[in-house]
């Protein structure tokens, strides 16, 4: 890889002066050897299968594949129909519909973009496109800001871990929110350090965070989580818009992250033996489901 | 290779779980390209956390979609029964518990009919294991009472021949003689029955022609070319 940290990428573009964008392009384009046009149309395929996603999961009510989750999409939204949120800004609205949508398409066995996971997918595209329609931004930018807040997700895959198995859910939903505020800060005109500190920010208050799903099925707490960590990312976009900083420089914040994914025991880790899954109500939910379905 | 930031914002998959779902269509998809379309009937032989979750997490909607060829972006996968159904594609799922494998392994026993030339056909029944490893990635760890080593990342050759000096070289040759790359080779034995497997990876497809010219070896007792994932 051309950079193996934040701070060779933001290196990088600084020395070249120019931007986060065109640095990961040109990355992606010397290692995968793949064109510009090309890699901008698969870039496009996935934002249209994330509008796709966020569309299903609006238009009617779901009810999760283990059956733990029933139309929370649709009760938010008749609330917001009934005007019942108008103390809440049409953006927070549009972002937290987006993120339970495709969420539970997720959790309905409906197509969804795994970005970067599929427990995580409801996360940057309900920013991306809640920002997106709120404030009528072009296709192109969206597909950039894609592109910068995969190119920073990068780092994070390759010198720690997306996976909740390996780290807990910080590595998911938290990587997730930290993409999202990346792609908010760029949508909306952040300088390059402003874009890694979003995703910094972001991922740092979401460190620790376990994975211990009831059942095992990315089902509770992964839907309404993917809510949370959208809006947490709209949060974080603010505060690096407005020159906050991190005072852990993000490299060393994904190393804590590689770090306490290691400290945290395999309970916390997918494995749904600790935590929400090992509640009493969590364990009563487990047997049903899962007794249920050894009984077919 | 690097990873790709299409892998970072992607793959688009149904949902909801990219080692219990997509991961699960993609070992149906190999064993569906192994024991060759269209197959007959499938027994799959759950483990572990396949088994614990499977339906919520749809992995026996997924396994079938895979054997009938979906992709894991297919929406289709969530009626895999009904579609199953219409392509007269018998199953039955089972839970087994089998010891040192990954949490995710799954045996499929595939039965499948050919039709001949000359009218007649014949029966054929496969035992296929493989694993989920996480993220989508799969791999086949056997065939039949074979070890095998299969991830669909690059086009496999799997052939059952006679244990007999000297016959690997003649397929290796065969194979250079073409400029086919070969980027690994997995050879095992059943000493008591003098048969042996192996597997070859490439880095291309290989031509039908090429094909052939192993088939015609002697001592090849059968060949199947098995696709990437791709
Ligand atoms: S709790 Fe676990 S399964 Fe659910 S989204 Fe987080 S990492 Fe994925």
């Amino acid at each position: 890889m051309q950079f193996k940290s934040f701070a060779e990428l933001n290196q990088l573009a600084e020395t070249r002066n120019t931007s986060l964008l065109d640095i990961i392009i040109a990355t992606e384009r010397k290692e995968q050897d793949i064109a510009r046009d090309e890699l901008i149309a698969q870039v496009k395929v996935h934002l249209e299968a994330m509008y796709q996603a966020i569309e299903e999961g609006k238009s009617k009510r779901i009810k999760s594949q283990g059956g733990l989750l029933d139309g929370e999409t649709w009760k938010v939204k008749e609330s917001i129909t009934k005007g019942q949120q108008q103390w809440q800004s049409s953006l927070y609205n549009r972002v937290v519909i987006a993120a339970l949508a495709t969420a539970e398409v997720n959790a309905s066995m409906g197509k969804i973009v795994a970005c970067p996971t599929a427990g995580a997918s409801g996360i940057l595209p309900a920013v991306l496109v809640g920002l997106s329609e709120e404030f009528d931004l072009q296709e192109q930018c969206q597909i950039e800001s894609l592109i910068t807040a995969a190119g920073l997700g990068k780092i994070v895959a390759e010198e720690a871990t997306l996976s909740g198995a390996a780290a807990g859910c910080q590595a998911e939903c938290g990587v997730g929110s930290a993409m999202a505020a990346a792609a908010a800060v760029q949508l909306l005109g952040g300088a390059k350090e402003e874009i890694i500190q979003g995703f910094t920010l972001s991922l740092k208050n979401l460190l620790g965070l376990v994975c211990d799903p009831v059942a095992g099925l990315v089902e509770v707490p992964c839907v309404k989580r993917n809510a949370f960590a959208a809006t947490h990312a709209l949060t974080a976009a603010q505060l690096a818009l407005s020159g906050v900083k991190s005072v852990i420089p993000p490299d060393e914040v994904v190393t804590a992250m590689s770090q306490i994914g290691d400290l945290l025991p395999p309970s916390l880790k997918e494995t749904a033996t600790g935590g929400l899954a090992a509640t009493a109500t969590g364990k009563n939910l487990a047997e049903k489901i899962l007794g249920k379905a050894n009984q077919r | 290779m690097s990873t790709s930031i299409m892998d970072i914002m992607g793959p688009v998959m149904v949902g909801p779980s990219s080692s219990h779902t997509a991961g699960a269509v993609n070992l149906g998809r190999m064993v569906g390209a192994i024991s060759g379309r269209p197959v007959e009937k499938v027994v799959f032989k759950l483990h572990g956390s396949f088994a614990k979750t499977c339906q919520g997490h749809g992995t026996d909607r997924a396994l079938l979609g895979g054997i009938l060829g979906f992709k894991p972006d297919d929406i289709r996968i969530k009626e895999a029964f009904s579609h199953a159904q219409r392509a007269g594609l018998k199953y039955e799922f089972q839970t087994v518990d089998l010891k040192g494998v990954h949490p995710n392994t799954v045996i499929f026993a595939v039965h499948t009919i050919r039709k001949k030339a000359n009218g007649q056909s014949t029966n054929n029944t496969v035992t296929i294991q493989g694993s989920s490893r996480g993220g989508g990635e799969v791999e086949i760890t056997k065939i039949n009472d074979y070890q095998v080593s299969i991830t669909g990342h690059l086009f496999s050759l799997w052939i059952v021949h006679l244990d007999r000096p000297g016959i690997l070289g003649e397929i290796t040759t065969l194979l250079g003689r073409e400029n086919l790359n070969i980027a690994s080779l997995i050879n095992d034995r059943d000493k008591e029955i003098k048969i042996a497997s192996t597997i070859i990876k490439l880095d291309q497809k290989i031509p039908t022609k090429v094909k052939e010219k192993i088939k015609k070896l002697s001592g090849i007792k059968k060949l199947h070319c098995i696709p990437t994932l791709k």
